[in-house]
């Protein structure tokens, strides 16, 4: 390589780069304000170019058109919203100042004989046409969703760029467009030539930059939507709603996103559907600058289109699996850098409330039977009653429910998001089609060979991806994903783009299982056994854990679950099912080539998990059916109203999925069964006569389990703890109090291993320098100041949790239901623990429905049901009635005379004083002073602290 | 429970024809990469007959999305369901490909408008039922370097898309390079979407070929064509008939002149003899479609149209045998259409054999120069 094409290729890089750097801005600044992740910016870039070149050729009115229906439906929401509140007059006035410029805009396109206009006017109506969709969409799809989940937004955003993609294919036609360069100008700089269209693409893309960057920090909407992006409650008392942030940051995003498809018209041909890729290299760029910081996304950006364009010099066939098989390992550069981080987002599912009277019970286990035996009775009857082409569809939703199966458990259950899992699949089918055509091996024999290769290859990718935290993994599976995807289009065993036809089909004992009745029984079979797996799972010791992974790290890690072996553990089990399903596709299909198992078929996957209900099983199955039956009904359906003219299903489709969504956020199946009363798999209570679980060797009474050595922990110049020390004896209760701010939560947080000191030592029963997981496998027992449960879960599982440490039963004991002994003794002993703090009679309700005293004292039942010799309480009797608190404190005393060492933080100096041995004041990070409780009362520095503080 | 509904309502839906009628099946792309193709494909649909001697003939259409499963998917349906007495498409040779086993089982005809041989070669069981309806790729390529080395190039780069079209053509620019004894001194690739192929324009600069092929159809074929001539190229830049379309000439503009392809001779009518057969067929083609839609088909359209006369031809034959949605009749039209002789059809003439299912002959095919931002005969 010459330098000459070195710098060549840089220039190239640069002006792609540039135009990445744009849309991973709009992408940054979208999901900052929104939490959306704004995959249809593509799209914006499509109606940008196609739009400009419509107005050139005198059809910017197609546009226009669109502008104005979705101005009109604003309107009519708007107005409805006004009518159902009773007050409709400033509601409509609402509607027409979102409606009025985009219905003129759109009038103006429709009207003025744009043919005739020079290129730059063109191009400023072009952008302004199209950045007001933003808004719109904002209003129409986003904000009635205000409130779910990340996942749910991200699902509803890939709905629309569906629709999007099939409007723009109904409105330009599927023929490109080029447009004459906007600046005509060519110079040469180091001998390499250089067009006006870069240096403009450049310069746009720094003034951009600096425009948004000063546009945030110094004017009144700039920091009314960092403002919203921070603190949404805090804004709106400022008077900043967060439907206004949204609507304006859609609108930069449809600035910035309309803007880049002008200019990238002016150098390349540009299709309905260029969008896409663009808007996905943006946004790889905007997350490996973290999603949060915009000279960051920027940067990240420029590197997409530099790599790019190097590799399409090097070697282009490769260029996708060389970008983004790049991304995974700095991805972990950044994550080691940042260490090992316990903390995820939160994604409450919602709590339920359930009669849990035994009448109650009884009678919703019998709904629950009567609903299996007909969902089994159903999948049998079918074969007898569909015709061979209803079945082949069946055969489809069934192979799709076995991806999406183990999608539920990865992603709505375990929390992980991932985009990799059709590359499973077609891991799965193409190891299964090469090794049964080109050595003729019986399919029987090769489906240990799949199972051994996803398997193996899901747990080298969860090794590595599992340090990953945040939307770090998520964006790694999707490297992962398009990387295997070209691949499979690349090599030569897999045959390349052609694919791989001829597979050989399944035969049993000598008869041939073709077509779609006889692999109907197949296929269903593991779907049914995938359910029944699964279902075990959930209710046992594993599935407890990985249910809790979702919540944060730091409470499942507090009872001793190996958070990363649980991770690791449900990406190897979902990956198992996709190869599962890879294989059975192989052998139904008997032709493989790679568009089954790509990236927008792997979302395809997601989508279906959370249509149906991302939580649930039985969700993966229906999210499947819908999908799939959906896509074919809509198909055939779709000509007969419209006509054979146009492509509708994606559009309907789309819309489908987005109005659902509005309606149901956690999906369709958990809306079914909170509507029948069904009960989420789960413990039962455990039958009278269980025998109890084994208990750890306690410390003898008086021994210290606890030493703390000067402490000292600094937060950049801010010095929470300054040489704190101090020793918990077993049988010992010790309180620490002090005002707030005081450095008593780093204290503890230090103590139990979740932060490390920056000096001091920290020894638990003589060992020091231990993790948060091996403290709690050492018998250190924990609550949080803000209660850390699981909402969705009853009670009785929330605290057997806690017991997770006792058991050793693994996830295929627990899924082949060998596990019942010790699950009995389990969930006997948590029974024990809620009877002990006085919530025995709650056991069967979900956890979130309970009060937040009694939350509180469900985290202790949970501490102590991991036997512990040690207990930490961050604030327990905060919120209990006063009744609670004295249960509570004869709890703690009759604790103290079994050997436990108790160190708590309180607020609460009555409930204190009776119980604490001795007390621990602090202040600013240092000892204020220690005592037994009377002394401390007297003491002239405590009074003044507290007083002080109230002054 | 929803399932079931769904399918019910599915089946009611779709489980309406009458028995006295052919029905055809035809699958093309009519969205994805090759919708350039696959539209016209779908719009010549309309103007199918709808009437053979007395039998009503319809049509079930279904769109691929430019993806071979789907294909397998849509065969499936239309063999399964509509059970059609024969199908023409889908658009694309892998999706060609991929259905063969299908309809041989189901042994119902299919005419395929797809360019490669391999899907009637080497004839055997599979392929007995397939017949094609378009110029084969190998006429096509061996057209382009036949010229190629008629004006002393020697060496050749290939770039085409990471698609299965942009690997079909590489194959038959392989083979048909290796008869000639033309060098390809560089393969590259980009996505039909891409928006930048300069790394790749530039390697082949680099290798400095006489020429540069660029396999791929629409409105993709043009990037890589103007980023070589902005570059500086000054060699010769050929494309396969997948440039055929009036979108190249629209927007490669000054920069697509000269430009070589080989292609249906319908490209060039005007300055075609009333001698050639095909030229009648081929305007009553053109004067249907624009009466239709206003524009003008491409050469794709054309290979659903000739479908089209096939079928008309070989029906009635069929139909004197055996009656419509049975298997004899399936048999029988498979055999008629083998027997079709010197049919005059929108492209070219048909003469099938049982050896030779692919119909056109090297007439079929003639090589076109982009001049005066037309398309122009090379003599």
């Amino acid at each position: 390589m010459t330098t000459f094409v070195a710098l060549y290729l840089a220039q190239d890089g640069l002006a792609n780069g540039a135009i990445y750097a744009l849309l991973a801005l709009a992408i940054v600044l979208v999901f900052s304000v929104t939490r959306v992740i704004f995959i249809p910016l593509g799209e914006f870039v499509a109606f940008g170019a196609l739009t400009y070149l419509g107005l050139q050729e005198g059809t910017g009115g197609v546009t226009g058109g669109f502008v104005g229906l979705l101005a009109m439906a604003c309107l009519a929401v708007e107005a409805f919203a006004g009518l159902r509140r009773g007050r409709p007059v400033p509601a409509l006035r609402a509607g027409l100042r979102q409606a009025a410029l985009p219905l003129g805009l759109a009038l103006g396109s429709v009207v003025l004989p744009t043919a005739g206009f020079p290129l730059a006017v063109n191009a400023v109506l072009a952008v302004a046409l199209v950045a007001a969709l933003g808004p719109l969409l904002y209003r129409l799809v986003y904000q009635p969703l205000a409130e779910a989940s990340v996942l749910t937004l991200l699902i509803v955003s890939v709905a629309l760029h569906l629709v999007l993609v099939g409007v723009a294919l109904a409105l330009f036609g599927p023929g490109g467009v080029r447009s004459a360069p906007l600046l005509d100008l060519r110079v040469t700089l180091l001998d390499v030539p250089v067009t006006g269209q870069t240096v403009m693409t450049l310069a746009v893309t720094v003034l951009l930059i600096g425009a948004l960057s000063l546009a945030s920090r110094n004017t009144l909407y700039g920091k009314a939507m960092r403002a919203a992006a921070i603190n949404p409650i805090g804004a709106r008392l400022m008077g900043i709603s967060a439907p206004l942030a949204g609507r304006l940051c859609f609108l930069i995003a449809g600035i910035v996103g309309a803007l880049s498809g002008v200019i990238a018209a002016s150098s390349t041909t540009m299709l309905y559907d260029t969008g896409f890729l663009l808007g996905l290299k943006g946004f790889v760029g905007a997350i490996l600058g973290g999603l949060a910081s915009y000279p960051l996304a920027a940067l990240g950006a420029v590197l997409v289109g530099l790599l790019e364009s190097y590799a399409s010099f090097f070697a282009s066939a490769y260029k996708e699996v060389i970008v983004f098989g790049l991304v995974v390992p700095i991805l972990l550069v950044r994550t080691l850098r940042q260490g090992r981080l316990l903390e995820d987002d939160h994604d409450a599912a919602p709590a339920f409330v359930l009669d849990d009277s035994p009448e109650a019970m009884r009678r919703q286990a019998w709904a629950q039977r009567a609903l299996v035996v007909a969902f089994v009775a159903g999948i049998a009857v079918a074969p007898v009653v569909l015709s061979d082409y209803s079945l082949a569809i069946l055969d489809y939703v069934g192979l799709a429910a076995i991806v999406a199966l183990g999608l539920v458990l990865l992603t709505g259950i375990a929390g992980l998001t991932s985009f990799a899992q059709a590359a499973y699949v077609g891991l799965g089918a193409y190891t299964t089609g090469y090794l049964s055509s080109a050595y003729g091996l019986s399919p029987w024999l090769t489906l240990p060979a799949v199972l051994a290769a996803s398997g193996l290859l899901a747990l080298a990718a969860g090794l590595l991806t599992a340090r990953l935290s945040g939307h770090y993994l998520p964006l790694a599976t999707l490297a992962l994903g398009l990387v295997a995807h070209a691949l499979f289009g690349t090599l030569e065993v897999t045959g390349g783009q052609s694919g791989m036809a001829n597979v050989p089909g399944l035969t049993l004992f000598g008869h041939p299982l073709q077509g779609p009745r006889p692999f109907y029984a197949v296929i269903w079979l593991v779907v049914l056994g995938g359910l029944l797996a699964l279902r075990n799972l959930l209710d046992s010791r594993p599935g407890r854990a990985i249910r809790a992974l979702r919540s944060g790290l730091v409470m499942a890690e507090s009872v001793g679950v190996d958070t990363r072996a649980m991770k690791i553990a449900s990406f190897v089990v979902a990956c198992l099912l996709a190869g599962l399903a890879g294989w059975l596709y192989a052998h139904f299909q008997r032709f493989l080539n790679p568009s089954p198992f790509s990236i927008t078929q792997g979302i395809n996957y997601l989508f279906m998990a959370v249509i149906g209900g991302a939580g649930s099983l039985v969700g993966a199955v229906a999210g499947a059916a819908i999908v799939v039956m959906g896509n074919q009904w809509l198909q055939s359906v779709l000509p007969r109203i419209f006509g054979a003219q146009g492509d509708f299903e994606v559009i309907v489709f789309g819309l489908a999925a987005i109005l659902m969504l509005q309606r149901l956020p956690h999906g369709i199946w958990p809306a079914l069964a909170a509507l029948l009363r069904l009960r989420p798999p789960g413990a039962r209570p455990a039958a009278p006569g269980t025998p109890a679980l084994a208990a750890r060797d306690k410390p003898a009474s008086g021994e210290t389990v606890l030493a703390v050595r000067g402490i000292h922990k600094a937060f950049g110049a801010l010095l929470a703890n300054r040489d704190i020390s101090l020793d918990v004896q077993a049988g010992e209760i010790l309180a620490l109090i002090g005002p707030n701010g005081a450095g008593k939560s780093t204290l503890f947080d230090i103590v139990s291993g979740i932060t490390p000191p920056t000096s001091g030592t920290v020894e638990f029963r003589g060992r020091s320098g231990l993790s948060l997981r091996a403290l709690a496998l050492g018998g250190m027992g924990r609550t949080f100041q803000h209660v850390r449960i699981l909402p969705d879960m009853s009670v009785l599982d929330n605290v057997a949790l806690g017991a997770h440490a006792r058991g050793r039963g693994g996830l295929v004991r627990a899924a082949l239901r060998l596990d019942r002994g010790e699950e009995a003794r389990i969930v006997a002993e948590a029974q024990r623990q809620l009877d002990r703090v006085g919530l025995g009679h709650l056991a069967m309700r979900s956890a979130g429905s309970l009060s937040l005293g009694q939350q509180r004292l469900l985290e202790i039942a949970r501490a102590l049901a991991s036997d512990p010799c040690l207990l930490l309480l961050d604030e327990p009797a905060a919120g209990l009635r006063h009744l609670e608190k004295q249960a509570l404190a004869d709890l703690l005393v009759q604790l103290r005379s079994e050997g436990m060492g108790i160190l708590l933080v309180e607020h609460d100096m009555d409930f204190l004083m009776g119980i604490a041995d001795r007390v621990l004041v602090i202040q600013f990070g240092v000892k204020l002073a220690e005592g037994d409780p009377s002394s401390i009362q007297r003491d002239p520095a405590v009074i003044e602290a507290y007083l002080g503080a109230a002054a | 429970m929803i399932a079931r509904i769904l399918v019910a309502a599915a089946l009611t839906v779709t489980a309406f024809g009458a028995s006295a009628q052919v029905k055809v099946g035809v699958i093309s792309s009519s969205t994805g990469p090759v919708s350039v193709v696959g539209i016209q494909q779908k719009n010549t649909v309309e103007i199918l007959p709808r009437k053979i001697g007395s039998l009503d003939v319809a049509y079930v259409f279904l769109d691929d999305a430019s993806d071979p499963t789907q294909s397998v998917k849509n065969v499936q349906r239309l063999l399964i369901e509509d059970k059609v007495d024969a199908i023409i498409g889908p658009s694309g040779t892998p999706g060609a490909m991929a259905v063969l086993p299908f309809i041989a089982e189901a042994k119902t005809p299919l005419l395929a408008p797809v360019g490669s041989t391999a899907v009637v070669l080497p004839m055997d069981a599979q392929r007995r039922w397939v017949f094609k309806t378009t110029q084969n790729d190998d006429l096509v390529m061996n057209a382009l370097f036949g010229e190629l080395k008629r004006s002393g190039t020697k060496t050749v780069a290939f770039i085409g898309t990471s698609d299965p079209l942009g690997e079909n053509f590489e194959k038959a620019a392989r083979i048909a390079a290796e008869k000639t004894g033309i060098k390809i001194v560089a393969s590259e690739r980009y996505a039909r979407t891409d928006t930048s192929v300069t790394g790749q324009a530039l390697r082949i600069l680099s290798a400095n070929p006489d020429a540069v092929l660029i396999g791929t159809a629409g409105a993709a074929t043009i990037l890589p064509e103007v980023t070589l001539v902005d570059q500086g190229y000054r060699g010769r830049l050929v494309q396969t008939h997948g440039a055929a379309t009036p979108e190249f000439l629209k927007l490669g503009g000054k920069k697509v002149e000269g430009t070589l392809l080989a292609a249906s001779p319908m490209l060039v009518l005007d300055e075609l003899g009333d001698d050639v057969p095909a030229k009648r067929v081929a305007l009553s083609y053109i004067g249907l479609y624009k009466a239709k839609y206003g524009t003008e088909p491409g050469t794709f359209g054309a290979n659903v149209f000739d479908a089209g006369l096939l079928l008309e031809r070989a029906v009635p034959i069929a139909a004197a045998k055996a009656t419509p949605g049975t298997p004899e009749f399936r048999a029988a039209l498979r055999d008629a259409i083998e027997s079709t002789r010197d049919l005059v059809g929108a492209q070219g003439v048909y003469n099938m054999t049982p050896e030779d299912h692919s119909g056109f002959d090297a007439r079929s095919v003639v090589p076109i120069v982009v001049k005066n931002g037309k398309w122009t005969l090379l003599k």
